[in-house]
């Protein structure tokens, strides 16, 4: 155990210093968690990152994995260090959160209190669910940690991970997940379940702590405390994450992209915040196909924004290539093609788009999947919107819903043209997609609604009658 | 904070405490996820196929014969205990792996093999002599 966590020890401290260096932020009680779980997510891509080259480069399982590692983190350290770069030109701005001493709180107590103990329950049920399904949930151990256990145990053979022969195991997958593990199990000299379920655990909690985190640096703690309560209480979250699925890694680089051009957007900051925007975008593409789509969107959107800031777009595409790169190679020299792209034909794909019952279909499983999040908990949070109202004070340009919105349109194209019985299709996976898109929904929604504190500062529409 | 809001965050931190507590508790009472299930993942993990893997060469496509009654899941967990072998269902490969589950009636068998290893526990492990 003590091995694995000494093992991520490198990658963390350099992705802490990447953080760091990209977001100068004033000193602020969110700062540590904010790039603390930033540096958590990153650490665990750039390592698999740099356990999948040398695998391609020496085998998998060669020695020298950890000389290579010391030199290439070291070196990343150094580079982002405070000694060899200068300091920011321009620090972000205050966070909100700076300014709340003193100033009248509503629910002072109610919403650390009340969060503290969802925690607690959200512990006690992941704590659960690890202890009683060590492995994973079905697709947990039938296709990540199987993928992860033929790159830890092929040597020459690594590559049978990707074989046709096992059309079910989706041999096109990316490999962020697999070779975080297998890098785990590599350090650790054995194949624990401990490895596995660390990542688990450590990318639900840096999705958790990054939501909160963002929002308390956008607008307020108040906010911080609603959106990790919200997520926390979502009960299919916790389970996604302690499935051991890519799901939740997914929705926790979704959020990351999510989060930085957002800050972009309302506070400036340069072009280091888009650059390491695209590269946590890039790895949400190293970690599942639907990362791909969700790129291929992100592009498009600043594309509207990069008009007029083009320094900022270049800066993205710089910061997405280097990991572009390696899953182009992956993609192009080591998977096979994708079943559903397969499945393809020109007449069964337009008969397809031309079926209206297909559509309806699409729209009643994506209405039954929203609905069900909690259950309810969608609704309550609509209510919740239109109690508070909108918030005041700078907004952004409407980055992640417009985000949101274009990954829900393509997956529903996805859906249209499934060579996959639909019905099957969309019970076996629209559940897990919203997921991977809801903690950027709950980004959006915290930041786009009022401050019980704006709330508490509007004057009241009844004023108290003069005698 | 007016009555709307007050009533609005109260009731969102209502909903998320229940969620929160209600999936505890369901979990420890209905003994939630399936303990069966997450047992014999571990059983075909670390004792079913002991018996046979030494034999099995890394990277070679072995067929895969069962009479589970839930064969998919079966094979599945065969090829995760397995890997890096790639196990195909079926008799097609020189190295064909019987899967014999007692609780079920019909025997599965592979034809024309010689028996290489009986790994106990009706886990068998044949050989197709010489080219096909």
């Amino acid at each position: 155990m003590s091995a694995v966590l000494l093992a991520l020890a490198p990658p963390w401290l350099a992705a802490y210093l990447i953080v760091r260096w990209a977001c100068p932020l004033p000193p602020a009680p969110s700062r540590t968690l904010f790039r603390s779980s930033l540096a958590t997510g990153l650490a665990l891509g750039l390592s698999s990152l740099t356990y999948f080259l040398w695998a391609v480069c020496a085998g998998p399982e060669r020695p020298g994995l950890l000389v290579a590692e010391l030199i290439t983190f070291g070196a990343l350290a150094a580079a982002f260090g405070r000694t060899m770069l200068p300091s920011p030109p321009h620090p972000l701005p205050l966070s909100p959160e700076a300014g709340e001493r003193g100033v009248r709180q509503p629910n002072r107590a109610a919403l650390p209190g009340a969060f503290v103990f969802v925690l607690l329950c959200a512990l006690g049920s992941a704590g659960w669910y690890l202890i009683h399904r060590p492995h994973g949930n079905w697709d947990g151990w039938a296709i990540w940690n199987l993928r992860a256990r033929f790159l830890h145990r092929g040597c020459e053979h690594w590559t049978a991970a990707f074989s046709p022969l096992l059309p079910w195991t989706h041999p096109d997958y990316p490999l962020l997940l697999p070779a975080a593990v297998a890098r785990g199990w590599s350090y650790a000299g054995e194949e624990t379940t401990f490895v596995p379920r660390l990542i688990a655990i450590l990318f639900g909690a840096a999705t958790v702590g990054l939501l909160m985190s963002t929002l308390t640096r956008l607008r307020g703690t108040s906010q911080g405390y609603l959106g990790g309560l919200v997520l926390l209480a979502t009960p299919y979250f916790l389970e996604l994450t302690t499935d051991q699925y890519a799901d939740v890694p997914l929705a926790f680089f979704y959020l990351a992209s999510a989060a930085f051009l957002e800050i972009q957007d309302r506070q400036g900051g340069g072009i280091r915040l888009p650059l390491l925007a695209g590269l946590f975008t890039a790895l949400a593409a190293w970690t599942k196909n639907e990362g791909v789509l969700f790129l291929a969107v992100t592009v498009l959107i600043r594309l509207r924004v990069g008009v007029r800031r083009w320094r900022e777009l270049a800066a993205f595409l710089v910061g997405a290539l280097p990991v572009v790169l390696v899953l182009a190679y992956f993609k192009l020299r080591l998977a096979p093609v994708n079943d559903l792209i397969a499945g393809q034909g020109a007449q069964a794909t337009f008969a397809r788009l031309f079926d209206g019952r297909r559509y309806g279909l699409i729209d009643w499983f994506y209405l039954v999947a929203l609905v069900s999040i909690g259950p309810g908990l969608a609704v309550v949070l609509a209510v919740y919107r239109v109690l508070l109202g909108g918030a005041t004070g700078r907004p952004g340009h409407g980055h992640t819903p417009a985000v949101l919105a274009l990954m829900l349109a393509g997956y529903a194209v996805v859906y249209l043209t499934t060579p996959n019985e639909l019905a099957w299709h969309l019970s076996d996976s629209v559940h897990r997609l919203l997921m991977q898109l809801w903690p950027s929904a709950l980004l959006a929604l915290f930041l786009s609604t009022a401050t019980p504190q704006e709330v508490l500062a509007r004057p009241s529409p009844h004023p108290p009658a003069s005698r | 904070m007016s009555r709307r809001a007050r009533a609005g965050v109260a009731g969102l931190i209502v909903c998320a405490a229940s969620l929160a507590a209600g999936q505890l508790v369901r979990n420890v009472l209905a003994g939630e996820p399936n303990e069966h299930e997450a047992a014999l993942v571990a059983e075909y993990d670390t004792r079913r196929f002991a018996g046979v893997a030494d034999l099995l060469p890394p990277g070679e496509v072995v067929g895969y014969v069962t009479n589970d009654p839930e064969p998919t899941r079966a094979y599945y967990l065969a090829q995760y205990v397995l890997a890096p072998c790639i196990i195909v269902r079926g008799e097609g490969p020189r190295l064909v792996l019987v899967d014999d589950r007692p609780e079920s009636e019909e025997r599965p068998v592979a034809v024309d093999r010689r028996l290489l290893r009986d790994g106990g526990d009706g886990v068998r492990l044949y050989v197709r002599e010489g080219p096909r």
